[in-house]
């Protein structure tokens, strides 16, 4: 029994995590607080590809590895069709990852509606964001050390990174090269949340906005505390939804939202746009 | 301490060549102003110099070496590029900022050492920002957020300070100390280039000018020989007469009233 709620605990660590470090991630590469895994829609393109598997019949590595791809093939597509210019406006690379989410919900709709069988309920649970799931934490807790270790070297090119390209450039960084290492990064993050736990969005904007404002912004420092907050913030959560006066099972996606969408609707309206 | 070599150097955008072939070598402890109308190309030359921006044709070098074969870790310990334009979206303070400057000078893994902080604040001090320096860099006016990139450059080091209109958005007080300081900067031995599009604050600062001219054509050289107002007609498209003593020469251009009818 101990057990059963450690590892339900590590798992939700290791989520959260995850969410919190992939939205990191994203703020860097598309220098706005607004950028977060499920907000850009690569979490929704991971969930169509770990849906497509599950219809299929298909588990384990199979939707682990066909929700990578997806992300990967989500993120370029907010870089590509809303241009990486060192002069685009940030907001149109963040509308395209928002009409991309929305494109990703209407994929995942149609797939349900396809699938008749009794087990689309579990799937809408998992489509939610769900931690009430038989899952190992291993793989996600050996990837977030991973990454973590990655950000914490690449900490100082980040600071720089968030200047813009052209600055970073001429203070001495990679641009190229940091920058593909974050996409990949951010990618394998949220892939990986998905697959143990569903789409739960807003959990890689709330932490980072929470930590920026007491500890302040530079990467090294930023990156660590986000992962901590962002793995005790989603057990937190679970534990209210788990709270007996909370009707039924609510899965932990929807408190997040209830959390997410007042914090990004205020810092949206704190942004300068166009400037 | 570094040169610069433009070696037949065509530069613009999206493969639209700005100027005639440009060869010009800058040594250090000189102190350059590029001149030119808007939109002839200072910044698009500023940032090709800095490697922000390939050759059209030509090439730029750098002691020598050729921009592109240069790693950008140590290219920024020889030479750094004022932007004209930059934002911080995110809660750093003004110090953070600047220490920005000190990233070409060490790996990755190491905190910023005892040198690394005198640096910044040094910078800061220069810059008149130390008591703005645990602000929120994002929340400074816009003529501090000016001066912080400015610090940032200062604590940066490098052997060759590229300048992209270094003056906008400050006030006098503020723009007589950095130009003051610049001189020092070439004076001890470092080369600077600075574009400017107040041809007066050239005269009294710079040693030597390019002069980008509408139709394409440069001029490179002394600035004292340089400074004639035939050429500023050229330069500017409208007469600009000289007053003023022979040491402190000044230009003042001629009003509409005076200038002949197209």
């Amino acid at each position: 029994m101990g057990n059963v709620l450690l590892v339900e605990l590590l798992t939700g660590f290791a989520v959260g995590g995850m969410l919190a470090m992939a939205g990191v991630l994203m703020q860097v590469l598309l220098r706005t607080p607004l950028a977060e895994p499920y907000v850009l829609g690569v979490s929704g393109g991971a969930a169509s590809a770990g849906l497509v598997c599950m219809l299929l019949g298909l588990s384990g590595w199979w939707i682990t590895g066909s929700a990578l791809l997806m992300s990967l093939f989500s993120l370029a597509v907010v870089f590509l069709v809303g241009g990486n210019g060192a002069r685009v406006p940030r907001e149109r690379l963040l509308l395209t990852g928002v009409v991309m989410a929305a494109g990703w919900s209407t994929v995942i709709s149609f797939l349900l509606a396809l699938e008749s069988s009794a087990s689309v309920h579990d799937m809408l649970y998992w489509l939610m964001g769900d931690l009430n799931r038989p899952i190992s934490p291993w793989w996600g807790l050996i990837t977030l050390i991973l990454a973590l270790v990655a950000g914490w070297i690449m900490a100082p090119a980040l600071d720089l990174l968030v200047r813009g390209d052209e600055q970073a450039a001429v203070l001495g960084v990679e641009v190229h090269r940091v920058r593909v290492v974050c996409y990949v990064l951010a990618a394998v993050l949220t892939a990986l949340a998905v697959t143990l736990a569903g789409p739960i969005g807003f959990v890689g904007l709330v932490v980072p906005h929470l930590v920026r404002l007491r500890v302040g912004a530079r990467h090294r420092i930023l990156l660590p505390f986000s992962v901590l907050v962002g793995g005790v913030y989603l057990n937190g959560l679970q534990a209210v939804a788990d709270l007996p006066l909370v009707p039924g099972s609510v899965p932990v996606g929807i408190l997040s939202a209830i959390v997410g969408i007042p914090v990004f609707l205020y810092l949206l309206q704190r942004t300068r746009i166009g400037s | 301490m570094a040169s610069l070599q433009l070696d037949r150097l065509v530069f613009g955008h999206r493969g639209e060549a700005l100027t005639e072939p440009v060869t010009v070598e800058a040594r250090s402890g000189e102190f350059w102003a590029v001149l030119g109308e808007n939109g002839s190309g200072k910044s698009t030359l500023m940032a090709t110099l800095a490697g922000l921006l390939p050759p059209l044709q030509g090439q730029v070098a750098v002691d020598g070496v050729n921009l592109k074969r240069i790693p950008r870790k140590v290219l920024a310990r020889r030479l750094g590029l004022l932007l004209q334009h930059q934002d911080v979206a995110f809660p750093y303070s003004v110090r953070e900022a600047v220490s920005a400057g000190r990233y070409a000078h060490r790996p990755p893994w190491r905190p910023l050492s005892r040198a690394d902080h005198a640096m910044v604040e040094r910078a800061l001090e220069e810059t008149g920002l130390l008591e703005l320096a645990s602000m929120r860099a994002d929340q400074v006016s816009g003529g501090e957020q000016r001066r912080v990139a400015i610090a940032t450059l200062l604590a940066q080091e490098p052997g060759a300070l590229l300048l992209d209109e270094p003056v906008n958005h400050l006030d006098v007080r503020h723009e007589v100390a950095l130009m003051d300081r610049f001189r020092d900067y070439a004076d001890d031995e470092r080369l600077i280039m600075v574009s400017l599009h107040d041809v007066n604050l050239a005269s009294q600062y710079a040693d030597r000018l390019l002069m980008l001219y509408p139709d394409g054509t440069w001029e490179a050289g002394e600035a004292a020989t340089l400074l004639t107002e035939d050429r500023l007609e050229h330069l500017y498209g409208v007469p600009l007469k000289e007053v003023g003593s022979a040491e402190t020469p000044f230009w003042v251009p001629l009003g509409h009233r005076k200038r002949t009818r197209l």
